[in-house]
């Protein structure tokens, strides 16, 4: 039962109804496939891969979704690029005189013209922890009580080429004094916190995490 | 929370969710060094006199511990205390008078007595539906003499021995016909204060000093809390599930003598998880007692030997010499003291089993069927399964004869509007592709 189940259940409203289902292979390692073949990599991973204890935090238990598409000759499945004036390196920077950056997550697929039907996501999913970022000018969809992670909803803007989506959305720093540098600064720098953003594509279950980074000055 | 609109969910149809009971049991073994440790034994000791001396305090019932309680992560097992039947031979015969609310009277030498009336009848509430009626063993016996004892004692059990089970460890019920404890019928021997042996200046055996004359005898001087180390006997609920008593307070079961099953010496209450004894059944009721007990009495001195304020001396030939367990012990001592003499001495103090039964936990399971059918679930998210956007599982140049597969080793499952409520995980990866289908049985306790 993650958090959320129990407190469905405590809440005794008669919420807690699981109408749905979802599978993911977080533990998998599927390059394993392409380094001893179809048949061994197999074996490999069906006997060679240990699983998991579950986890109670519903952000963390289940990263990877398994998707179901209706094509089955699917051979290519597309990514997320991001950008965004201080992102460098898949690490978004903020500071005191950038507290707020704009960015635009484009979906894009290589070596082939367009993005396979079922994949082309229209939503997307935005986790942050709360105590130091927000999505400006968004209201969030919930907050986890134990990890503080937000869930936003943002729609896509447009289609590049590949009929991939495109979204802007704006993250902005939370006010943060110098007690919480102190307690959540990197340990080997105090007046930096680093954090993660991940993007989830709502149609696709594809995912993006990215790094921040937040300096005191 | 996550937004179900894509191809990564699937809804559960109603018939795919059933609802299962179940019933888990579990052994528990109670070790005879926490029934007999101080340190294990937690005492609350609500109860405190006033009047001569600096007064006695007691608790009303103490508590056994898995190890030192003083411990965080000690677990109690069992509360353990004795109360009297109010119209029982010993309240009857130790009793002076009762006033005009009904308050029972009893003499300087008694102790906690209307206490000890009123753990009993609390028990009877509880288990019986009437504070004022007694126990019988066994259950539901006439109120004539038992025909198996010599000694022509009662079935209605006047000197009860109670043992309550923590619901950590008996949960929902103790299991019928599992149920056994050893038990140390006597207690030490002590000498006879009709031989004098314990009398300075009194002649034992001849052409012996009255030390040697105990030595020789196995004679202690005090047995109140000398662990006993013979004389033991295994009592248990043989024949409970085959004969299913029940009562105001539940299932309720016999508890035998294993040598002798017609020799019942309590009653076990399985939905309480309290057993009750007959300690006139239980031990040897008429065994000598001798030794200082607290009491409400100034510094005395009992045959020369000087006694401390606060005690007194039972069983000695200047003081009760002829004291026995019942009813001089349970009307002058403490409940502390009574449950202090039996947890110390009558369960041995080693590493044997001094009780054991089984618990049985009910459990309310939902099972729940997710069925990924043969087109279903044979792609991933995961990072590794795509190479510059290639999914690594299709060898290059093999698309038109390879298709995709999974390795899924976690289930989650969703309400309607994707918050995910509970999450189970398989013992190893599983392949999917699309000549599978694959139903994962998930099974939710309650």
């Amino acid at each position: 039962m993650t958090d959320k189940g129990r407190e469905l259940l405590a809440n005794n409203e008669g919420n807690f109804k699981i109408a749905f289902f979802s599978l993911a292979d977080d533990e998998v390692d599927y390059n394993i496939i392409e380094k001893f073949g179809r048949a061994v990599g197999k074996e490999k991973i069906s006997k060679n891969t240990p699983v998991f204890e579950a986890q109670t935090v519903g952000t963390l238990a289940m990263k990877h979704r398994l998707l179901t598409l209706p094509n089955p000759k699917v051979v290519r499945l597309p990514s997320y690029t991001l950008t965004a004036p201080n992102l460098d390196n898949e690490i978004l920077s903020f500071s005191a005189n950038t507290p707020i950056n704009e960015m635009t997550v484009n979906q894009i697929i290589v070596g082939q013209a367009t993005i396979p039907e079922g994949v082309a996501d229209t939503t997307f999913t935005v986790l942050l922890p709360d105590r130091f970022l927000t999505l400006q000018g968004r209201s969030r969809i919930s907050i986890e009580a134990t990890t503080r992670t937000a869930t936003y909803g943002i729609t896509a803007t447009g289609r590049n080429n590949a009929q991939g989506a495109t979204a802007q959305f704006t993250l902005q720093k939370q006010s943060i004094d110098d007690t919480m540098f102190t307690i959540y600064g990197d340990s080997n720098d105090k007046s930096t916190i680093t954090g993660v953003v991940s993007i989830i594509g709502d149609q696709s279950g594809l995912r993006k995490d990215f790094s921040f980074q937040i300096k005191q000055t | 929370m996550a937004n179900l609109t894509g191809g990564s969910f699937k809804r559960i149809s109603p018939q795919d969710i059933s609802n299962k009971q179940s019933t888990l049991n579990q052994l528990v073994d109670v070790v005879q060094e926490d029934v007999s440790g101080s340190a294990t034994r937690k005492k609350y000791q609500v109860f405190v006199t006033g009047g001569v001396g600096p007064g006695v305090t007691s608790s009303l019932f103490q508590t056994v511990y898995d190890q030192d309680f003083s411990l965080q992560t000690a677990n109690p097992i069992f509360d353990m205390t004795v109360g009297l039947y109010q119209s029982g031979t010993t309240v009857t015969a130790a009793k002076t008078g009762q006033d005009g609310t009904g308050k029972l009277l009893f003499s300087s030498q008694s102790l906690m007595m209307r206490e000890k009336v009123d753990v009993y009848k609390q028990f009877a509430a509880n288990l019986l539906g009437d504070a004022g009626r007694a126990f019988f063993a066994p259950f539901n016996a006439p109120s004539t003499t038992d025909p198996t004892d010599p000694g022509g004692i009662s079935n209605q059990v006047n000197e009860a021995l109670f043992v309550s089970f923590k619901r950590l460890f008996s949960r929902d019920k103790i299991k019928r016909e599992t149920f056994a404890t050893r038990i140390y019928r006597s207690g030490v021997l002590d000498g006879s204060p009709a031989t004098g042996l314990y009398e300075p200046g009194v002649a034992g055996t001849p052409g012996m000093d009255n030390g040697e004359a105990r030595v020789l005898q196995g004679y202690t001087g005090s047995n109140i809390y000398r662990t006993s180390t013979s004389g033991s006997a295994i009592f248990s609920d043989i024949g409970a599930a085959g004969s299913v008593l029940s009562s105001f307070g539940g299932g309720v079961g016999n508890i035998v003598n294993a040598a002798n099953t017609a020799e019942t010496v309590g009653l076990m209450f399985y939905d309480a998880g309290t057993a009750v004894f007959d300690m006139k059944k239980l031990f040897f009721w008429d065994q000598h007692m001798s030794g200082a007990i607290q009491a409400m009495a100034t510094a005395n001195t009992v045959n020369g030997a000087t006694i401390a304020t606060g005690y007194s001396v039972m069983g000695a030939s200047a003081s009760n010499g002829k004291a026995q367990l019942i009813p001089d012990f349970l009307v002058s001592g403490s409940i502390d003291q009574i449950v202090d003499h039996v947890a110390s001495t009558r369960f041995q103090s080693g590493s044997l089993t001094a009780a054991t039964f089984q618990n049985a936990t009910n459990i309310n399971s939902t099972l729940i069927f997710c069925r990924a059918t043969a087109d279903e679930f044979n792609y991933s998210s995961n990072p590794t399964f795509t190479t510059d956007n290639r999914i690594v599982v299709i060898d290059q140049g093999q698309d038109d004869t390879q298709r995709s597969f999974t390795f899924p080793t976690t289930v989650g499952l969703h309400d309607e509007f994707g918050n995910l409520l509970a999450v189970a995980k398989m013992s190893r990866p599983i392949e999917k592709n699309d000549e599978k289908d694959i139903t994962f049985r998930i099974r939710l306790d309650f």
